[in-house]
């Protein structure tokens, strides 16, 4: 599919369109462009930014990837816009829907939500497989081999992740089933991780507060709000940005309480995969796993159905 | 301490691209409020350019992860209003030992961010509202004069002129918000939490006053997201009397904005809106750049509004538990 479309135009810039949760699954993708690309610009929307104020460089040379599982309105709308505009569109979708129709290629992905999909086929790891293979095309990607294993051994990664956090999420969401306000911090590659499980599964699937904090800012504004009492969730990732998730962790330790919980991307299996790209699949392994054991076990605790939803499906809006 | 006047931005671009023609990609580096403040300017180049390619990183994270097109093609602006904030001396050392083309953009004069720029940039700050504003201006403006001299910018005259006629807007459009920044502040003195929420340029400068003006200067835990975003899970969280700060755009992304108001209003969230339609800037910027002068509007509004929190919480803006205080 790549091949045909680059044999036809030249790629220059690659924009991920999506909204809430499947905007957060484009971050892996345009993190990796981001930061491996020489020339390739890589830029991320959620879908009425872009159809409202759609950057000017978006045309013929523009591949545009647009995400939603049944084809969300106003993704459906970006779409249109990125095709007037002379972008190959591509659609990443689990049902068909009038977003399937609109792109010009679509690829079908598994929900992270279902025990049964596989996590080397979701929306994020489709994401940064695309993106892979795209740098791998036009500049060259040294550590592609590296990066393919990657994706064949992920699932089996995942499902023995799964296990490794079974009764470390159910105390965490025991020590939380009363907690007013839940703090998600995260830095660098999975920094969207944290995003997804504040808005989507905390806020959204929970109703419980919850913000989002990049573990560098924390320290120029959002650290003031901590005291031994305050509920924070901390991300540890793997790769360069360590360090900073470990700072973060530092000053938790000295001056919060017993309701700051780490989960460690090494403890997810991390170091499975090669070094060169590693820090890459850490969205993969922690996406997942909050959706499906920490929040289901914080929903369990609560007895707030994570199925239910007030107004999303219901209300006109 | 002398202010760059905005006229002489200009040249610094030229000089850059005398000794390098070719500006493939221009990185915004900061922390904190520094690095909202840089947004607008990011947010205008994205929009408006045809080739160049632009990012914006906190600080700490351009140092670990630098991003591999940082090179002798790149201007990299970083910002601090002390100017010795570590992690973004260290963004310009290290974007300069990359051959990039550094930009410090400061209120401090020889300050630690200046010692590996190549140009320095000196904003205004104390004296007014305005003068707060300077440093989102002048960012705004590099990100014009870049674009104006590599692509060519058709707004370029009139980005200019607005920028020109700002400072006087603002300072008239704060006379007169003391009264409903009062209003604010008794209302949502006790709230537990509360959301702002904001598109466009104007994002970040939700994201400021969320992290900055209400989680470190008031201890009020705050969740902040754009209202494009808001109807793909944070809504969940809409009920009579949620407490919600919404900045309201009047470029193109109002229609994001107005569809959250519409959502909050139906079901009685406690809501206030500072909306920049209030302070017509479309009667004095050109119907093209208005998107680009929300956030330099609503900003000092907003600021005014956590002034009066802090009063009426006796709980001043100066008060910290832990920054400056402690090593971290």
């Amino acid at each position: 599919m790549l091949e045909e479309i680059l044999s036809k135009r030249e790629i220059k810039n690659v924009v991920w369109v999506a909204a809430g949760g499947s905007n957060g699954g484009n971050y892996p993708g345009h993190y990796f462009l981001d930061h491996e690309a020489k020339k390739l610009q890589s830029q991320m929307y959620t879908s009425n930014e872009f159809v409202y104020a759609t950057p000017k460089y978006v045309n013929k040379n523009t591949l545009a990837i647009i995400v939603s599982m049944r084809g969300t309105p106003e993704t459906c709308q970006a779409a249109k816009i990125a095709k007037e505009k002379g972008a190959v569109t591509m659609a990443l979708y689990v049902d068909e829907s009038e977003l399937t129709e609109i792109c010009d290629y679509k690829i079908a992905y598994e929900s992270i939500m279902f025990d049964e999909s596989d996590q080397s086929k979701t929306n994020a790891a489709v994401g940064l497989r695309l993106a892979m293979e795209i740098l791998k095309e036009t500049e060259g990607f040294a550590y592609y081999k590296e990066a393919v294993h990657a994706f064949e051994i992920l699932d089996k990664i995942y499902n023995k992740a799964k296990k490794y956090c079974l009764t470390l999420a159910k105390d965490w969401a025991e020590l939380n089933k009363s907690e007013k306000v839940i703090s998600v911090l995260a830095s660098g590659p999975s920094y969207a991780a944290g995003y997804i499980f504040s808005i989507c599964n905390i806020m959204e699937m929970l109703q419980i507060v919850s913000p989002v904090i990049n573990c560098c800012e924390f320290f120029h504004g959002p650290f003031e709000i901590l005291d031994e009492n305050t509920s924070v969730f901390l991300l540890i990732s793997e790769g360069r940005t360590r360090p900073l998730d470990e700072r973060a962790l530092d000053f938790l330790k000295k001056h919060g309480g017993k309701k700051v919980y780490t989960l460690d991307a090494r403890d997810l299996g991390i170091l499975s995969f090669d070094e060169h790209i590693r820090e890459y699949f850490n969205h993969l392994l922690f996406a997942p796993i909050l959706n499906n054991v920490y929040m289901k076990d914080l929903s369990v605790t609560t007895g707030v159905d994570y199925t239910t939803r007030k107004y999303m499906w219901k209300e006109k809006y | 301490m002398k202010v760059t006047e905005n006229s002489k931005l200009n040249q610094i671009i030229a000089e850059i691209r005398n000794v390098q023609p070719e500006i493939s990609t221009v990185y915004f580096v900061g922390c904190g409020a520094s690095r909202a403040d840089l947004y607008p300017g990011y947010y205008f180049l994205n929009n408006n350019a045809k080739k160049i390619r632009t990012s914006i990183h906190t600080a700490n994270e351009f140092v670990y992860a630098t991003p591999a097109a940082v090179n002798e093609n790149s201007i990299v602006i970083t910002c601090s209003l002390g100017g010795g904030t570590p992690e973004t001396a260290a963004a310009t050392t290290l974007a300069k030992n990359k051959g990039a083309h550094t930009i410090a953009v400061t209120h401090t004069e020889g300050s630690a961010i200046t010692k590996d720029a190549d140009y320095t940039v000196i904003f205004d700050w104390e004296d007014s509202y305005s003068a707060k504003m300077d440093k989102m201006i002048k960012v705004l403006l590099l990100a014009a004069e870049i674009l104006n001299q590599t692509e060519e910018y058709e707004k370029y005259d009139e980005m200019l002129k607005a920028a020109e006629k700002i400072y006087s807007v603002i300072d008239n459009a704060v006379k007169s918000v003391v009264p409903e920044a009062k209003a604010f502040a008794e209302k949502y003195q006790d709230a537990p939490i509360i959301y702002v929420t904001s598109s466009g340029a104007t994002q970040e400068v939700a994201w400021a006053f969320s992290s900055c003006l209400m989680m470190e200067m008031q201890w009020i835990p705050s969740s902040t997201f754009n209202t494009g975003d808001f109807f793909h899970g944070p809504f969940e969280m809409v009920e009579k009397d949620a407490p919600y700060l919404l900045f309201m755009n009047e470029g193109r992304t109002r229609a994001l904005d107005a569809r959250a108001m519409t959502f909050m209003q139906r079901f009685d969230c406690k809501l206030t809106v500072i909306d920049a339609k209030d302070y017509a800037l479309a009667g004095i910027v050109d119907s093209a750049l208005v998107d680009y002068f929300d956030p330099i509007i609503i900003s000092p509004i907003a600021r005014i509004y956590a002034e009066q929190i802090a009063i009426v919480r006796n709980h001043p803006l100066t008060k910290r538990r832990y920054m400056w205080k402690l090593e971290y």
